[in-house]
């Protein structure tokens, strides 16, 4: 049975009707279009669908829609601002800290979350920061660099 | 003035904007109207013949659209290869198990549902009886007379031999003879799956008119869309494969699977375009994998370390299909070849069916399980003779210009160099045999194709690529290239090509790739071929549009056009780049004057005297236009207590030709040093009686961030004659040193040898044992 629920996404609030069984990932992606966040596991273990749930990196394929209501959700849709690239996006492009793409969403929620609380991480910070966050291309040493750069410039 | 303008450096990804905003749409971000989702029933058995299948009930639940099993697909098996001559066994897949299955998650029949929880209620609603069959996991059992046969017409001989490959050159009884030091010995790697992030995906959408669209996660649009003709016995042409961003291939993506036609023939059934997303299990267990093998090797040496002769026997698990199987058993014997001079060589390769899931082609195809017997057993070597690992491997090693005994023509080579840069920047010299007990540095070298010459899908081309670019009115390019950029960045590549060859940066650079509608052909993403032949594609179109732009421009500056020069958006008298003409002047003029689209075209073949050197008895084979060289060396700790080794850091040196763009080049390098270190610790796809034991992220573990040791990329430049600028490959190569430099390292740092992969704790300490009880 649907039941109509209201989330507040990237700063804007959207109403749908979903089954409460429902996780945000399903939610985002296929009622409100935000197909950002990856599905690449669906049991929590490779961090394509973290978003952020009042700042805090979240796995969207283990959260209900319905607990998502009354918080502030960030997905990667709504990390650059009035056109400009948030300095972690502009760093994962200048440094090739992307392959195929498909983990850059998530990875770059993580490292955004990791920064937030601690925003002159060392390099084995950051790298446990995202450990939770897979990428089959890239090493993760161009990933390391680029959350690195950001951390000199914020 | 520098030399080049666009090339050499290191520029972002022109798809990276897309990338870090969640624009970029991949195969499953995207809906048609009216679209269904598909689900596949597959076996719950290793080995079982089919005796009814009754759909009723699944047909009958409210939001069912489709249902199809074996019987509604053509009797044409949809196998890989069509190498001219191939045998037909090459062939032994159908989409859909007709009579029976083979492993455990083979294709039973297929759904499509208004959601994809009525597809899955479905699945369920599908009786199916089987009988039971006698089932082999072990390739050697497999291999054995009386064995329970995988494949009724298919298997070469008595048993379960999938394909065998027996080659020999030199003579190798005299090379033995001949040598002061024979050394044996047996290795064994395992099972490890491609592991993308994007599963496998499909929208497939039948017309009524009879046009068949698909949009597909792929390695090779154009195989795919030969493979989805045939087997939905429509022409070729009738069939449009478009590539959307693919989340990684790493090889399993270059083969032919089943839910393609299978969405299609759905979507056929249903008149609605149908989805269908393999499920993480589906991915790990109902796609291909790299082969396990095991492996006898003799290595004959003189006392100075030059080798007198090989003889090599591989084993390998074929599973229950052949995907690239052929391939595979001949490229573990071929990549053995290199990088060093081998006059006497007898290679046995044979690939077993059985009843486990298949194994196929994997980044590092056929190297990785050759360098790390290869590279381990000249370590071996130069411990008994007491030489440096270093002087053995330069004094062995192939140089430019030379053409091997079986017929590799070495047009560039970095072998040396790349040990001299890994050497000097890992600390060798102070370390190498020098460190404290526990600690240690290994060295193994690269050796790989920069794709493969042969054709294996379309009769009449060697394995082609083609371009064609139009110029617009605003002074960009649309360069139009069948190649598949699968996240490697050979769009980005392929732009810098065609920018740096018309004179123009790259922001007047436009792809459009990959769409068998409008894209001229092009063999694919696999063998590490695209910057060697797409990018000579785009560079020789490039080159064809350049003349036409000269042409124009020389009208108007009344110059010769032989005279012209274009660079940086203008084109001017060579030394006189004040005066001149925009590119963009120069296009519009064209329209003007011949009142016709600007285009040019450009392919790319490899030269003819690679393709037509193929002796499957000799090994004679000249199989790519250029072989990548490299060397890494890496420093371990070895915890004497737990068995865990710890990398202190990899130093890898890659000889890439030419480095169109640095920044990728090093990405490629560190993915693979990635890929090869799950290899070498975590990853191990464990099937029990046909049963996978890693069928989810949580059992089959990727290196994370965390495991990630400091990787030091070093780029060689060789300048090959034969690649676009130079440039060769970097993309699987880079792979093959990783294993056998840690295996190396251990001996270096705890005297003990690892021979089997990965190294665990368990297996270092057993080994440690061992050697204390001696």
């Amino acid at each position: 049975m649907k039941q109509i629920i209201e989330l507040k996404v990237n700063g804007e609030i959207y109403e749908t009707a979903v089954e409460p069984r429902r996780t945000l990932l399903e939610v985002l992606r296929g009622n409100l279009g935000l197909t950002g966040a990856k599905e690449a596991c669906d049991l929590g273990a490779c961090g394509t669908c973290t978003v952020l749930i009042d700042g805090k990196a979240v796995l969207s394929c283990l959260t209900l829609a319905i607990d998502s209501q009354g918080k502030e959700i960030t997905t990667i849709e709504g990390l650059a601002k009035e056109g400009k690239l948030h300095p972690l996006q502009q760093n994962f492009v200048d440094h090739g800290a992307i392959q195929c793409g498909f983990c850059t969403p998530g990875m770059i929620l993580s490292a955004k979350a990791l920064l937030d609380e601690n925003p002159k991480p060392t390099e084995d910070e950051v790298k446990n920061g995202i450990s939770g966050n897979l990428c089959r291309c890239t090493g993760y040493t161009k990933i390391i660099e680029a959350v690195m750069a950001t951390t000199k410039q914020i | 003035m520098e030399k080049y303008s666009v090339i050499g450096k290191r520029l972002p990804r022109l798809d990276s904007i897309g990338k870090v905003t969640g624009d970029t749409k991949y195969t499953d971000d995207m809906l048609l109207p009216g679209m269904l989702y598909g689900k596949i029933l597959r076996s719950p058995y290793s080995h079982a013949r089919i005796i009814k299948i009754d759909t009723a009930k699944a047909e009958r639940l409210p939001g069912v659209r489709a249902v199809i099993t074996g019987k509604d697909i053509s009797d044409i098996p949809h196998g890989l290869l069509r190498i001219k001559g191939a045998p037909p066994f090459f062939r032994d897949k159908y989409a859909i198990a007709k009579e029976k299955v083979r492993y455990i998650g083979d294709e039973v029949a297929a759904v499509a549902a208004i959601d994809e929880d009525i597809a899955m209620d479905a699945l369920d609603l599908i009786e199916v009886e089987y009988e039971v069959l006698p089932a082999v996991f072990d390739p050697i059992e497999a291999l054995k007379p009386g064995a329970p046969k995988v494949h009724d017409k298919y298997a070469e001989t008595e048993g379960n031999l999938s394909t065998s490959t027996n080659f020999s050159f030199g003579d190798i009884e005299k090379g033995f003879a001949e040598s002061d030091l024979v050394l044996e010995d047996h290795f064994e790697m395992q099972f490890v799956c491609h592991t993308p992030l994007e599963p496998h995906s499909v929208i497939a959408d039948f017309s009524h008119s009879g046009d068949v669209t698909l949009w597909l996660s792929t390695q090779v649009p154009f195989l795919d869309q030969v493979v989805v003709a045939e087997t939905l016995e429509v022409p070729v042409s009738r069939v449009r494969v478009i590539k959307p961003p693919v989340g990684g291939g790493f090889g399993g993506k270059a083969d032919t699977h089943s839910l393609f036609p299978i969405a299609a023939l759905l979507s056929k059934k249903s008149g609605k375009p149908v989805k269908i997303i393999h499920t993480r299990e589906e991915e790990l267990v109902c796609t291909s994998r790299r082969h396990p093998v095991i492996v006898d090797h003799k290595t004959g040496v003189k006392k100075d370390g030059k080798i007198m002769a090989v003889e090599s026997k591989f084993i390998t698990d074929g599973g229950a299909y052949m995907s690239y199987g052929w391939a595979s058993i001949y490229l573990h014997g071929i990549l053995q070849f290199g990088p060093y001079y081998l006059d006497n060589y007898k290679y046995d390769g044979f690939r077993a069916y059985t009843n486990n899931p298949y194994s196929g082609a994997q980044r590092g195809h056929g190297g990785i399980q050759a360098r790390f017997v290869v590279e381990s057993m000249m370590d071996m070597i130069a411990e008994k003779l007491n030489l440096d690992p270093l002087e053995i491997r330069k004094k062995n090693g192939l140089k430019r210009g030379v053409i091997t005994k079986n017929k590799f023509n070495i047009r560039s080579c970095g072998h040396v160099e790349s040990i001299d840069k890994s050497t000097e920047e890992i600390g060798w010299k102070d370390k190498w045999k020098k460190l404290p007990d526990g600690k240690g540095v290994g060295i193994a070298c690269n050796f790989y194709c920069s794709g493969g010459a042969l054709s294996f899908f379309i009769d009449d081309y060697p394995s082609h690529s083609g371009v064609n670019i139009s110029a617009e009115e605003d002074g960009a390019f649309t360069v139009f290239t069948g190649s598949s950029d699968v996240g490697q960045g050979s769009e980005t590549t392929c732009a810098q090509i065609a920018a740096e060859t018309l004179g123009v940066g790259i922001d007047k650079i436009k792809i459009v790739a990959a769409d068998t509608g409008i894209t001229p052909v092009d063999f694919g993403t696999y063998s590490s071929r695209v910057t060697m032949f797409a990018g000579n594609a785009t560079k020789n179109a490039a080159i064809q549009m350049k003349q036409k732009l000269l042409e124009t421009a020389a009208e108007a500056l009344e110059a010769h056009a032989g005279d012209l020069e274009a660079r940086e958006g203008k084109i001017y008298v060579k030394g006189s780049p004040d005066k001149g003409i925009t590119v963009t002047d120069t296009i519009k003029t064209y329209f003007r004057v011949k009142k016709e689209p600007l285009t040019a075209h450009g392919h790319y073949n490899p030269p003819s005297d690679i393709a037509d050197v193929v002796r499957f008895d000799t090994g004679e084979v000249n199989l790519t236009p250029a072989f990548s060289f490299g060397a890494y060396t890496t420093e371990v700790d070895v915890d004497k207590e737990t068995g865990v080794v710890k990398i202190l850091k990899i130093a890898a040196a890659h000889d890439c030709g030419f480095a169109i763009n640095p920044m990728a080049v090093e990405g490629q390098i560190e993915g693979c040093v990635s890929m090869s270190l799950g290899q070498a610790f975590t990853e191990d796809f464990r099937v029990e009686q046909g049963c996978s034991m890693t069928n989810s992220l949580l059992d089959y573990k990727l290196p994370t961030a965390a495991d990630m040791p400091p990787v030091k990329s070093i780029i060689v430049e060789s300048i090959d004659t034969e690649g676009p600028f130079g440039a060769k490959e970097s993309s699987e190569g880079p792979t093959t040193p990783t294993m056998p430099a840690i295996a190396n390292a251990i001996y270096d740092a705890i005297g003990v040898r690892i021979k089997t992969m990965p190294i665990t704790p368990e297996k270092v300490l057993r080994a440690l044992e061992k050697k204390g009880g001696k």
